[in-house]
């Protein structure tokens, strides 16, 4: 349904993105993980149309979207600190977006009842942003870009203002949001617990480069590159020699001696046995991959 | 705060406060003096309170003339140098360019250059223009000083909104016009409101720049008040400068307790955005 | 042109016209020649500035100078020893301070000027103080000379000083002096050896900010000095209120302006210098 085709930008002379290719399925949880400075927001607001990208093109349903400014793209955004107006009251914050499209009056009064219900905001429909809790004021910025009924709702890191409690909890509820509503969610993170309990599907970011997109459990289990593997939980790395290999199961002398098993995640037409490899060791499992 | 401001700072000599405080002394003894010479009256035993110097001053048709011209002049600069002052803020945000350049330079000049040039200058365009002095040359001169003021502390203020709140605009439909008056305009508003008192304040108290300019005939209160003071002081002079400086001091009050006040002396020390500001006040 | 544009335009003509222009004009004014009834004759000559050079005139520039940096210095000591109080006091008492000495920079001048003579003049307390000591005093002398001209331009410009040097003390790293006191260095010497180094960026702003108003004042020795003080600022001011010689008044005018323009270029200088 969205799809992203060679999507590229770079600043002056720096380079943000190289060639983002990527594919969301009409109602999934996607979320782009990486570190601060990988690109996940930059990518994040080009999709919305807040910034420019410098190379490929935005396809939804097969249209071209990439040329509409961002006020005129199908697409609502919960930003970081939520930035709800201060000088409107929740209504008018969620009216804000109805008002522009010169909707009639009980036709933005009824959106924004059946909104605010949905979010189980109800009785603060009156009350300025500032006298909000973080959670309160997240479910109103949610509210705020859904009355709109875009066809994708953009996240950008949407859990990092709330203390840790408060966060477990609105995760549950925004992903119970997201299956009821059946709509399609792209979240950036950089909260690796945050992305695996949510998503239907996760892209890890690098240094403005896709490096694996898959399940969370795919992620998890088989990460195609050691930034992914190493991102997704932190990882030791021990040093030594390839003694044997059957199947893809690789057996490693270790400085002192001891042999460890794993998979091994190097081409087979490289493997050489008594090759200097590098095994990297997490709590759940072990896994090879050939030293640089 | 930052954690340097509350961090404990070893006391200053004892002499460095005492000048401080003699300082203070000097600086405002002369004007409680005055304000005390206006309330009170040399009967022919002792001294007693009156209002008498006051009521001197309200009948007196000429001063009351300037004062309607002061808060003519006032008015009508401050009303222009604010929309001009808050649209070129607007318009320099986030642009770049010759105009840019050029905007700042000049408001920057007009900063700095000594009252005096900026008033014989202005005399030197007047004349050459064959433009007739009146209260119209003194609201032009006004205004061109007190723009950059408005720059000032509009543009502090907006330095520090947070780009998001533009973003969320656009986001949920609004052009670029329509993001600037229903949400940046409405969050610059107490400190364009504090850049009006400010030039309101500027005006009202400018005597230098005006007594180049102005027609005969058109005299601002501080003008008159010069050429008063020129033959001596008295009891209803006092009154009158104190008229004047309560009326300064209750704009400057409301100018204070306006946020613009926080933002134009503050701005150099704090660089974050929303969340701590909205904690202090 | 964009959006964007459109809102700098109000701004930029406005300066342009009634900023940038006039000034022109006050420098091809300046090679003009005055006129037989004190308006200007559009002859070109440099003599306005062979006359600005006379000792005559020469001397008043001096003078004005001489009170400029005497301003100048005052208010650098008062100002370094003010806010360093400021800066060390409790946070809620650094509040009123800064109040106390901005308050009356935003009060209307002459109206502080008014006052300060009201307070020396004839039934004022400091005459009647002096006559309840017995203390023969000159009315005249005393309501008009150079200490009072000082103490003007002193407590009008102070706030210029302070601000800045006020602003880099809540900057600066307080530990520091903790430290030379950990040395064994008093007071007096870690401010010159450990704080002063430390705001001299704010020293030379605040000293350009006294200097270049002090240079041009008008309404403070003409108020407190009497006709005896000519200034600088008086001079020019006389050139186009009373003697109509405008090219001559032009002329005094571009010479101070070139004069301030080279020191606030001297202090860019600086600054940049200082960045490497």
């Amino acid at each position: 349904m969205l799809e992203l085709l060679n999507i590229g930008k770079s600043f002056s002379s720096q380079t943000a993105l190289k060639g983002i290719n990527l594919s969301i399925g009409e109602g999934e949880f996607f979320s782009l993980l990486g570190p601060s400075g990988c690109g996940k927001t930059t990518l994040l607001r080009i999709i919305a149309g807040l910034e420019s990208a410098t190379g490929g093109q935005i396809l939804l349903d097969g249209q071209r979207v990439d040329q509409l400014p961002a006020q005129k793209r199908p697409f609502n955004m919960v930003f970081q600190r939520y930035a709800l107006f201060p000088h409107m009251s929740v209504g008018e914050n969620i009216a804000y977006g109805l008002r522009l499209r010169g909707l009639s009056k009980d036709a933005i009064e009824a959106k924004v009842a059946e909104v605010l219900a949905l979010v189980d905001m109800g009785e603060f429909r009156d009350r300025k942003p500032d006298t909000l809790s973080g959670g309160q004021s997240q479910r109103v910025a949610v509210a705020r870009a859904l009355v709109n009924e875009p066809r994708v709702l953009l996240l950008d890191e949407p859990l990092s203002a709330l203390d840790h409690k408060m966060r477990e909890h609105m995760q549950k509820e925004l992903r119970a949001l997201q299956q009821k509503l059946g709509l399609t969610f792209i979240c950036v993170t950089h909260d690796q617990e945050e992305a695996l309990a949510l998503s239907d599907r996760i892209g890890i970011m690098s240094r403005g480069v896709l490096e694996q997109v898959s399940s969370p459990r795919e992620i998890y289990e088989s990460p195609e590159t050691i930034f992914a593997a190493q991102f997704v939980e932190s990882t030791s790395m021990l040093r030594g020699e390839l003694v044997e290999v059957s199947e893809d199961l690789a057996t490693i002398r270790l400085g002192d001696g001891s042999l460890i098993k794993g998979k091994i995640n190097v081409p087979s037409d490289q493997i050489r046995l008594g090759m200097s490899i590098e095994a990297y060791v997490r709590k759940a499992m072990v896994f090879g991959e050939r030293a640089k | 705060m930052t954690s340097n401001a509350e961090r404990r700072r070893p006391a200053a000599p004892r002499t460095a406060t005492v000048v401080l405080w003699l300082t203070l002394l000097l600086l405002h003894t002369p004007i409680v003096v005055m304000i005390v010479g206006a309330l009170i009256e040399k009967k022919p035993t002792a001294w007693s309170w009156t209002l008498r110097w006051f009521a001197e001053v309200i009948l007196d048709q000429a001063l009351m003339d300037a004062l309607v011209n002061s808060l003519k002049v006032g008015f009508a600069a401050s009303v222009f140098s604010t929309l001009i002052g808050t649209a070129a803020v607007v318009g320099l945000y986030r642009s770049a360019g010759m105009w840019k350049w050029a905007v700042e330079g000049l408001s920057v000049v007009s900063l700095i250059f000594p009252e005096i040039v900026f008033a014989l200058s202005l005399l030197s365009l007047f004349f050459v223009l064959k433009f007739e002095l009146g209260l119209l040359t003194v609201v032009i001169a006004h205004v061109s000083f007190s723009i950059s003021y408005v720059m000032m502390t509009v543009g502090a203020r907006l330095a520090t909104l947070d780009r998001s709140y533009e973003d969320a605009a656009r986001d949920l439909g609004a052009s670029e016009w329509q993001s600037y008056r229903t949400v940046v305009l409405p969050l610059l508003l107490p400190s364009i409101l504090g850049g009006f008192i400010l030039s309101f304040l500027l005006s009202f108290d400018d005597f230098l720049i005006t007594y180049f300019v102005n027609g005969v005939g058109k005299d601002t209160l501080p003008v008159k008040l010069y050429t008063a003071m020129k033959l001596g002081v008295s009891p209803k002079l006092n009154a009158l400068s104190s008229l004047m400086f309560v009326m300064t001091l209750l704009a400057l009050i409301f100018f204070f307790r306006s946020s613009a006040f926080r933002v134009f002396f503050e701005s150099g020390r704090r660089t974050h955005g929303e969340n701590t500001k909205k904690e202090n006040s | 042109m964009k959006l964007r544009d459109f809102f700098l335009l109000p701004a930029a003509l406005w300066f342009t016209v009634f900023i940038l222009l006039p000034l022109l004009i006050v420098v091809i004014v300046s090679f003009a020649t005055r006129g037989t009834y004190g308006g200007i004759e559009w002859s070109w000559t440099l003599q306005n500035y062979s006359r600005a050079f006379s000792p005559t005139y020469l001397g008043i520039f001096l003078e004005s100078f001489q009170l400029a940096l005497v301003t100048t210095v005052v208010c650098l000591v008062l100002g370094v020893l003010i806010s360093w109080a400021m800066a060390t006091a409790s946070p809620k008492l650094r509040q009123v301070y800064l109040m106390a000495i901005v308050l009356p920079f935003l009060t209307n001048l002459v109206i502080r000027i008014y006052a300060i003579r009201m307070f020396v003049g004839a039934e004022g307390p400091l005459q009647a103080g002096l006559e309840l000591l017995g203390i023969p005093f000159d009315p005249y002398a005393l309501t008009q000379n150079k200490v009072l001209v000082l103490y003007g331009m002193v407590t009008t410009y102070l706030p210029f000083m302070v601000l800045p040097l006020y602003g880099a003390f809540e900057k600066f790293d307080f530990s520091l002096v903790e430290a030379a006191q950990d040395l064994g260095a008093g007071l007096w010497k870690i401010l010159f050896s450990v704080i002063l180094p430390n705001l001299k960026t704010a020293l030379w702003a605040g000293a350009l900010l006294v200097f270049i108003p002090s240079l041009g004042e008008y309404v403070i020795p003409d108020l407190l000095g009497g006709a005896k003080n000519m200034l600088y600022g008086n001079l020019i001011t006389e050139q186009f209120l009373k003697s109509r010689d405008w090219p001559f008044g032009a002329a005094l005018s571009v010479l101070m302006m070139v004069l301030l323009l080279a020191m606030a270029a001297l202090f860019r200088l600086r600054e940049a210098r200082h960045d490497k």
